[in-house]
């Protein structure tokens, strides 16, 4: 428990001895600070029933930071705490305290990512008197928080290419009620008496008898799927792609993934549809197809807690995907895999969008090796992103890069009309 | 908790302050070991031959201080005063204290890591403590060498009687202390 008062003792009473032995006065008089000081720490070491306890607070300080407060009731006759402290998964720190300053830590700390994230962690050892050090590290203290991403306003919104139902908002080819007006048709059995148009009947009709109608088209609603690739989590630091330090590699695919899937999932649902989520990671976090706000908040939790999974799924088969449904694969398309699924998903007649998630990569602190293998690994992605396009797949970077178009106006050229051509989608 | 401004890739932003004041830094504590070690290895043996036995002990129990190289230094000083008579100077109550300063230090080398931050006020204690005991130990060690320490002729009437009964109170002090049921 107290290995330096030990030594200290077993030191103290050498000298003694010596000192005896020898007739010395010197090494006797060398000795008594050390009895002393040695007496004094044993007798003030800390009754071994006390326990140390904690209670750590995260609350939201505004401004994208949280405020953190570790209270911390010590054992009597405490005398300094070694404080090792983490923030945000970075290399901790130490800080050796005073037992009354060790009461309340406190502090802020800028959030930089959105998911699950552990905040701070604190690890306490506790010294008595005479630098005794009374205490094993104790467990860690840690605080967790699942962040919400931010969210984007998507004023433009891809529709699959059947649309669903007799419901919706969205405008259908066939006929019902809801919809734009379609075409004037003459009265037949099954034709609403309300839907008569009496000024066309007068203009039209040759003979008595003979009506014409209104006719409308129905409204429907689009059946979406999005589709998560958590498998890996890189920023946009390069330099940072092995350690991956979540203070230091900037912007993460994640976190561009889960802005865009809160953001497409809000904007689907609020427009009537339906909508369902699939992490590829984790059979888990697979939420039907539905609309609805209750729905709209499993979504947001589901997506907010996505987490990379760093082991390659497998699956013999595609995920299952709702009839005429669009899918969006949101992905980094730094492996084959998410490729492989969303040409399974285009061959079964799905339109299916690619979200590129992949951050504008940054190259401070990058030496030339990682610059080079940044451009390999670059070069293979930019295949797989060409093999998706000449299948039909329509690509959405969702980052800005410089000099590209802003995201509302590639929402808006993916929103125009399809018309199919083969397994091509051709744009008008 | 929302994160805020993600799509416009903000830059990150340092951590923030630790949070308490801790400006003097872990290694400060272990240079200082060394320092006083080497005074204390200069004071005894010379700027020669044990002299350097005494650097490498300090350098050893600044680096490895879970060793307790440290205590071994106090004995290695200690044994350097084998050879001296005991006669009343700045000498010997510098190396009285030192050796406790010692003791400190290597405590504090033990516990703290090279790495970390220390806040002045969880020095102050230790501080106190060595004042507290120093004062009392110097003003004995003082009178100790006026009565006891013998004469130019190698005479100490008093000597052996007075070295027997603090050894014995001392060993009885201690033994009393260790051996207490905590």
């Amino acid at each position: 428990m107290a290995p330096t008062l030990v030594a200290s003792a077993a030191i103290a009473v050498l000298l003694a001895a010596i000192a005896v032995i020898a007739g010395n006065l010197v090494i006797a008089l060398m000795a008594l600070p050390l009895i002393v000081a040695v007496s004094i720490g044993w007798d003030r070491l800390p009754a071994a029933d006390d326990q140390l306890s904690t209670r750590l607070t995260l609350t939201d300080a505004g401004g994208g930071h949280v405020a953190y407060r570790l209270e911390t009731t010590l054992p009597e006759r405490v005398a300094a705490v070694v404080v090792r402290q983490s923030l945000l998964g970075a290399e901790p720190r130490e800080l050796v305290l005073a037992g009354p300053q060790a009461g309340e830590l406190a502090g802020e700390v800028a959030l930089l990512h959105s998911g699950p994230q552990e905040v701070v962690r604190f690890e306490l050892r506790l010294l008595g008197d005479e630098q005794a050090a009374i205490s094993l590290p104790e467990d860690p203290i840690v605080g967790e928080l699942v962040v919400a991403p931010a969210s984007t306003r998507v004023r433009s919104l891809p529709l699959p290419v059947r649309l669903q139902g007799m419901t919706g908002t969205h405008e259908s080819a066939r006929l019902g009620d809801g919809g734009e007006f379609r075409d004037i048709h003459p009265f037949s059995p099954g034709d609403r008496l309300r839907r008569i148009d009496w000024r066309a009947t007068a203009r039209l009709g040759m003979n008595a008898g003979e009506l014409y109608v209104r006719r409308t088209n129905a409204l429907a609603d689009a059946t979406v799927l999005i589709v998560m690739d958590s498998r890996d989590d890189v920023g946009e630091e390069v330099a940072e792609w092995s350690r991956n330090a979540a203070g230091k590699k900037g912007l993460s695919s994640l976190d561009v993934a889960r802005e865009a899937a809160s953001s497409l999932a809000g904007a689907y649902i609020a427009a009537g549809d339906r909508v369902g989520f699939q992490d590829l990671s984790s059979r888990a976090r697979m939420i039907a197809h539905a609309g609805g706000t209750r729905h709209l908040w499993k979504l947001a939790r589901a997506i907010e807690v996505t987490a990379p999974s760093q082991v390659p799924f497998r699956h013999r088969r595609a995920p299952i995907v709702p009839p005429g449904a669009l899918v969006y694969l949101l992905s980094s398309l730094l492996d084959d895999q998410p490729v492989d699924l969303a040409l399974r998903w285009l061959s079964g007649g799905h339109r299916v969008i690619a979200v590129d998630v992949l951050p504008p990569p940054r190259f401070v602190r990058a030496d030339r090796r990682q610059r080079i293998a940044h451009r390999m690994i670059m070069m293979a992605r930019d295949d797989r992103i060409r093999t998706l396009r000449s299948h039909g797949v329509e690509l959405l970077r969702w980052a800005t890069d410089e000099g590209a178009l802003p995201l509302a106006a590639r929402l808006e050229l993916l929103s125009r009309p399809v018309r199919r051509r083969g397994s091509r989608a051709v744009r008008r | 908790m929302n994160v805020g401004e993600l799509p416009t890739l903000r830059r990150l932003r340092a951590p923030a302050d630790l949070p308490a004041r801790a400006p003097i830094p872990g290694a400060a504590v272990r240079l200082a070991l060394v320092a006083v070690a080497v005074a204390l290895a200069l004071l005894v043996y010379g700027p020669h031959g044990w002299f350097y036995v005494g650097v490498l002990l300090a350098l050893l129990a600044a680096s490895v201080p879970d060793y307790m190289f440290g205590w071994l230094l106090i004995l290695f000083l200690a044994l350097g005063e084998l050879g001296h008579r005991a006669v009343l100077d700045w000498r010997i109550l510098v190396l009285i204290a030192g050796v406790h300063l010692l003791h400190i230090l290597a405590g504090l080398s033990y516990v703290v890591p090279w790495r970390s931050w220390l806040s002045p006020v969880a020095l102050l204690a230790p501080l106190r403590r060595f004042v507290v005991i120093q004062v009392p130990c110097q003003l004995i060690a003082v009178g100790a060498l006026e009565l006891l320490a013998p004469a130019a002729n190698g005479h100490r009437p008093l000597t052996f009687a007075a070295f027997t009964l603090a050894g014995a109170a001392a060993l009885a002090l201690l033994a009393r202390l260790l051996l207490r049921g905590r």
